[in-house]
């Protein structure tokens, strides 16, 4: 599996998790500050309905009705819930009740709220009070420790982050799997895809019944191979019925020369056989070119090779051709050049380029074929040379390279370049100090 | 030689018969695979000739029951679907040799005479004798009256092969095939060149020829030559 594609679906999982956290964070961190405020709330009314309470009574039972209460107050200190302070001291400072050792700083006698910490019984206490003046020039201070509302909020804060740690990670695999399960179908339909372009034609996309996006996808491209495969069983058809139609009776003629032959002098049809043998050898060159361009990008048929062994073998068949010539033909092959391909076609391609160059090498010249890792092959000789114009012209069908040339149709340097586009190469011709330079590479 | 032909084309039907004749065989024809299958389980013959399109079915399909019935005689494929591919499947299909439309009346008289001759051979032996040449097939190496012929390997298994069709027409198409493994016909003429540069090495400094080119046919290889 490629890394870029199977890391997609992973960083779509991590998108997936992160927005997910980020809408729980924005949850989670709402809900605590509102119960942060509304607790904090509370405390401050509970400060002020003690604290009023407190001034009425003083109002009505004065000095000492306000230390008794206030000693009684204390002595009934809560389990639970925020624990309480009381100061009642008078105009000199003296303080006539309460649980603190002297007035605080920051307990201003204004009536405004304070925050502040006191001195507890087990260590330093934060508190929210209220101080106020009473008639006489009495000072009354009552405040009420958070430190239970502290706690709440810090257990919640806990509670809260353990939350976004479950949430990331249960996101975070949700969206690993629900990534994982496209990318699956995904991936099928890329299998069969690939599987049709090797050659399997008849492999199809799963999943093309399920009603969703993807089963979409995978029924418009099984409609798609439908389509391709009877393209190709209609051009397969047409080419063997073709070659059928034009067969039987080019055999049938051959049988009437043979008829004749036993009343003509010997050679006197032998114009006309040529004639069959070079429309034959059209007709087999024109199917197997066509043949050969379906076949691009099939991988059916093809084996690993050694493309430089049939390089030899193909200079030695040439050797008595290219000495009849005068032409030295040499052959340079690194050792073992391997190739995944047909090697018959791979033979014909050989020999067209030596085909080639043997006829338009001059007598005395050589012609040198050569194959590099890569593959590279490639054919010199030392002829005039093709012009820049003409280097693709060459390749394709029927073009001639002079008129009234040596014999051929026309067709071999396109055959040349269909068998290397079939096994994924290119056929050009490239720049040489002398005669033409023919390469086959990747 | 009795041959078989299944053949549905009248005119080709003429044409085969026409050309096997002129070799002294008894040919009997059938127009389709049924029939076909029929005669070949009468009467043995010693090549079956064998269409590939035939009103009732693909030839092909006949040479397994044909081998299923235990009648061995050798096929030889005469087809209008003459690509390389259909060779290949062809050969691969169990047919002994593949000779595509339209063709030449001389190789259709050289195949069908070599699937006869190869039916009808023994084990290769290690020696082999035409006239004065000597061909030892294990180690490879080639004498004429005594004297050793420098062959190259490709020159001895070209050289082997005309001993092993002695007396018969070889055609060039038969020696690409069989000798260089090329199912194709390169448009130039390789097979010539090299069939000389052999007959130079055999001939050169010796009495007699043994290699002789029939004109418009091919090769014919022996004593006689």
């Amino acid at each position: 599996m490629n890394f870029w594609r199977a890391s997609s679906h992973l960083r779509l999982a991590a998108y997936f998790a992160a927005l997910l956290t980020a809408s729980g964070m924005i949850v989670f961190g709402a809900t605590y500050f509102a119960i942060a405020a509304s607790s904090k709330n509370t405390l401050r009314q509970l400060v002020d309905i003690d604290l009023a309470g407190l001034v009425e009574l003083y109002a009505v039972e004065g000095v000492e009705g306000l230390e008794q209460r206030i000693g009684d107050r204390l002595k009934l200190r809560p389990a639970q819930g925020a624990e309480a302070f009381y100061l009642f001291a008078d105009g000199e400072g003296a303080i006539l009740a309460g649980n603190l050792p002297d007035w605080p700083d920051g307990a201003r006698l204004d009536s405004s709220l304070f925050e502040a910490t006191f001195p507890g019984p087990d260590g330093p206490v934060r508190v929210v009070g209220r101080a106020t003046i009473l008639r006489g020039d009495y000072g009354l201070l009552v405040a009420r420790s958070e430190e239970v509302r502290r706690a709440a909020l810090a257990q919640l804060r806990a509670v809260f982050a353990l939350g976004t740690l479950l949430t990331l990670l249960a996101a975070g695999a949700g969206g690993w799997w629900i990534a994982r399960r496209f990318h699956r179908r995904v991936e099928t339909i890329n299998d069969a895809c690939q599987a049709v372009r090797d050659g399997d034609m008849e492999r199809r996309a799963p999943g093309a019944e399920r009603p969703d996006e993807i089963g979409l996808m995978a029924l418009n491209v099984n409609q798609m191979l439908d389509r391709i495969e009877t393209l190709l069983t209609i051009q397969k058809q047409t080419t063997d019925q073709l070659a059928h139609e034009l067969r039987t009776p080019l055999t049938r003629l051959a049988g009437q020369l043979t008829a004749l032959e036993a009343d003509l002098p010997e050679g006197e049809t032998s114009r006309a056989r040529d004639e069959i043998r070079r429309l034959t050898a059209l007709l087999d060159s024109l199917l197997d070119l066509s043949a050969m361009q379906a076949q691009t990008g099939d991988a059916r048929g093809l084996a690993e090779f050694d493309l430089s062994a049939l390089a030899y073998s193909m200079g030695d068949i040439y050797e008595a051709s290219a000495e009849a010539a005068g032409v030295a033909l040499s052959v340079e092959a690194e050792a073992a050049v391997m190739v995944r391909g047909d090697a018959q076609q791979f033979a014909r391609l050989i020999a067209n380029l030596l085909d080639n160059a043997l006829k338009f090498s001059p007598e005395g010249g050589s012609v040198r074929l050569t194959v590099a890792p890569g593959p590279r092959l490639t054919v010199g000789d030392d002829g005039p040379g093709v012009p820049e114009a003409l280097r693709e012209k060459v390749f394709e069908r029927f073009s001639r390279g002079q008129p009234g040339d040596a014999p051929g149709h026309g067709l071999g340097l396109a055959l040349v370049r269909a068998i290397a586009e079939r096994h994924g190469l290119s056929a050009r011709i490239a720049d040489s100090p002398r005669g033409a330079l023919f390469v086959i590479s990747a | 030689m009795r041959v078989l032909l299944i053949e549905d084309d009248e005119g080709t039907a003429a044409y085969v018969v026409r050309v096997l004749e002129r070799i002294g065989a008894e040919i009997e024809h059938c127009r389709d695979l049924a029939s076909g299958l029929n005669a070949a389980l009468t009467a043995p013959c010693d090549v079956l000739i064998l269409d590939r399109m035939l009103p009732d079915g693909e030839g092909l399909d006949l040479i397994a029951r044909l081998r299923e019935a235990a009648v061995e005689a050798p096929v030889l494929m005469l087809s209008a679907l003459g690509s390389a591919s259909h060779r290949v499947d062809g050969l691969e299909r169990g047919a002994d040799d593949y000779l595509p439309k339209p063709f030449e009346p001389a190789e259709l008289i050289a195949r069908v005479k070599a699937l006869a001759r190869r039916a009808g051979q023994q084990a290769h032996p290690a020696i082999m004798v035409s006239g004065d040449i000597e061909l030892h097939v294990k180690a490879r190496t080639a004498h004429r009256a005594g004297k050793s012929l420098a062959l190259s390997p490709k020159e001895f298994d070209l050289l082997k092969y005309f001993f092993e069709h002695e007396g018969v027409t070889v055609t060039r198409e038969m020696l690409l095939r069989d000798v260089w493994g090329m199912n194709f016909d390169p448009q130039t003429n390789v097979v010539d060149v090299n069939v000389s540069r052999l007959r130079r090495k055999l001939e050169e400094g010796f009495d007699g020829a043994v290699l002789r080119t029939v004109r418009g046919e091919g090769y014919l290889f022996g004593a006689a030559a």
